[in-house]
């Protein structure tokens, strides 16, 4: 990916979407400075994210419907959409946290979450997403018996 | 190529508990790409397993890392139409999907080519959530040859078999299972186990009811429909008078699980 967070989303940006989409590992995004379509894009795809107080909407107010329904479920989506701010809706839904050096508070995040755990959370996740409720459910208990079986 | 040969005997290896055959292929070094030797292995062991009255469902796995990036180039290369029609690697395709007891395929990692057309060939697909399933023969000029332009459409439609053959793309495990492509998605961790349960299950129903079961479902493969009906009326008929239907109908009647002998 080359240029910043104020960036269009092109038609290939789903092919990096969905790479962090999904992911093993736990996806961070830190966003200080002008936020776009591609920062808010950004934002709703990680996991955990901080938006420094530089942070501010650049240009037209981007939405992403679709994104965000995916990834905040369809009341909050709804409460994203109506919000002047996204970045404020963000950060009041509980998606992003506010702080003055952001890339401090995600580094000091990340360095908590080495090893297997966070993987684990997001096939965990990803099986919930994409298979029918019964299924993932059988593989969540599957995933249960691995980790009696390996303690 | 003989199939006890003993140099082969470690290309694909099996073991034998509680009427589950657990057949695994063993080319770790080139992601268990399909040699005519592994070829000619595999397919005798299912016709072994198919006479063996142990043996009442059959595992096949190429462990949790690959199940199988495809058939060896080298194997396809040097034909002529007439040698490929007879030669050793496509009849001994032909022998594994015509397996007649059941047959779980615990699929991980790339399932590619010839791989993926016996993992279709088989009854139920497993998938590791790190299954990739493809058949890329379109971007070496040729097409699937083994099963591939037929085994999509039953279990996903003829889209997704379009797509499959002609694009060549790779399909993963989620987006198998939305097609019907896979029949279940588990942890990669867990892969074995989920495939050895569901075998267990089916090794625990009456054996000549599950095996007349597969082939009037796979006598609708080659059939027009109204065929394919009138055998398995025949087939229902026949079975009638086994022991084990007696046997099933008379613990059904007492509230007792049914022991069945395959008789």
């Amino acid at each position: 990916m080359t240029g910043g967070l104020d960036a269009p989303l092109r038609s290939g940006a789903t092919g990096w979407m969905t790479a962090i989409e999904n992911a093993d590992v736990l996806p961070m995004v830190v966003a200080d400075g002008p936020v776009g379509e591609r920062g808010i894009a950004l934002l709703l795809l990680a996991d955990m994210a901080w938006i420094g107080p530089g942070a501010h909407i650049a240009g037209r107010v981007p939405r992403l419907p679709e994104l965000a329904q995916i990834r905040l479920g369809p009341l909050a989506a709804r409460r994203f959409a109506f919000a002047c701010d996204p970045l404020d809706a963000l950060v009041e839904l509980g998606h992003c946290r506010r702080a003055d050096d952001p890339a401090k508070a995600a580094a000091a995040f990340a360095s908590s979450w080495t090893g297997g755990i966070a993987g684990r959370l997001r096939r965990g996740w990803r099986a919930a997403r994409e298979l029918a409720p019964d299924e993932a459910m059988t593989f969540s208990a599957w995933m249960g018996r691995i980790a009696g079986e390996i303690e | 190529m003989s199939e006890t040969d003993p140099a082969a005997a470690g290309l694909v290896t099996c073991e034998i508990a509680e009427g589950v055959a657990l057949l695994r292929l063993e080319r770790p070094s080139v992601r268990n790409a399909l040699s005519l030797p592994l070829l000619v292995r595999l397919a005798g062991l299912m016709v072994s397993c198919d006479a063996d009255r142990e043996v009442r469902c059959i595992v096949l796995t190429g462990g949790v890392r690959v199940f199988s990036a495809g058939a060896d180039v080298e194997m396809l290369s040097g034909h002529n139409p007439a040698s490929y029609m007879v030669s050793e690697n496509r009849q001994a395709f032909d022998r594994i999907r015509e397996t007649r007891k059941p047959v779980v395929a615990a699929v991980a990692g790339y399932c590619l080519g010839g791989g993926c057309e016996i993992a279709l060939g088989c009854d139920f697909v497993v998938a590791a959530d790190n299954a990739v399933f493809g058949q890329p023969e379109i971007n070496l000029g040729i097409i699937p040859g083994a099963g591939g332009t037929q085994l999509w459409a039953p279990r996903a439609g003829s889209g997704v078999q379009a797509r499959a053959v002609l694009e060549g793309g790779l399909v993963g495990a989620y987006e198998a299972r939305r097609r019907g492509i896979a029949d279940c998605v588990v942890p990669v961790e867990a892969l074995i186990p989920a495939a050895m349960e569901i075998a267990a299950a089916l090794a625990a129903k009456a054996p000549l009811a599950v095996q007349a079961a597969k082939s009037a479902m796979r006598f609708g493969w080659r059939a027009p429909m109204a065929a394919a009906l009138e055998l398995e009326v025949v087939t229902m008929a026949g079975l009638l008078a086994s022991e084990d239907a007696a046997e099933g109908i008379d613990a059904f009647l007492a509230k007792r699980q049914p022991s069945f002998g395959g008789r």
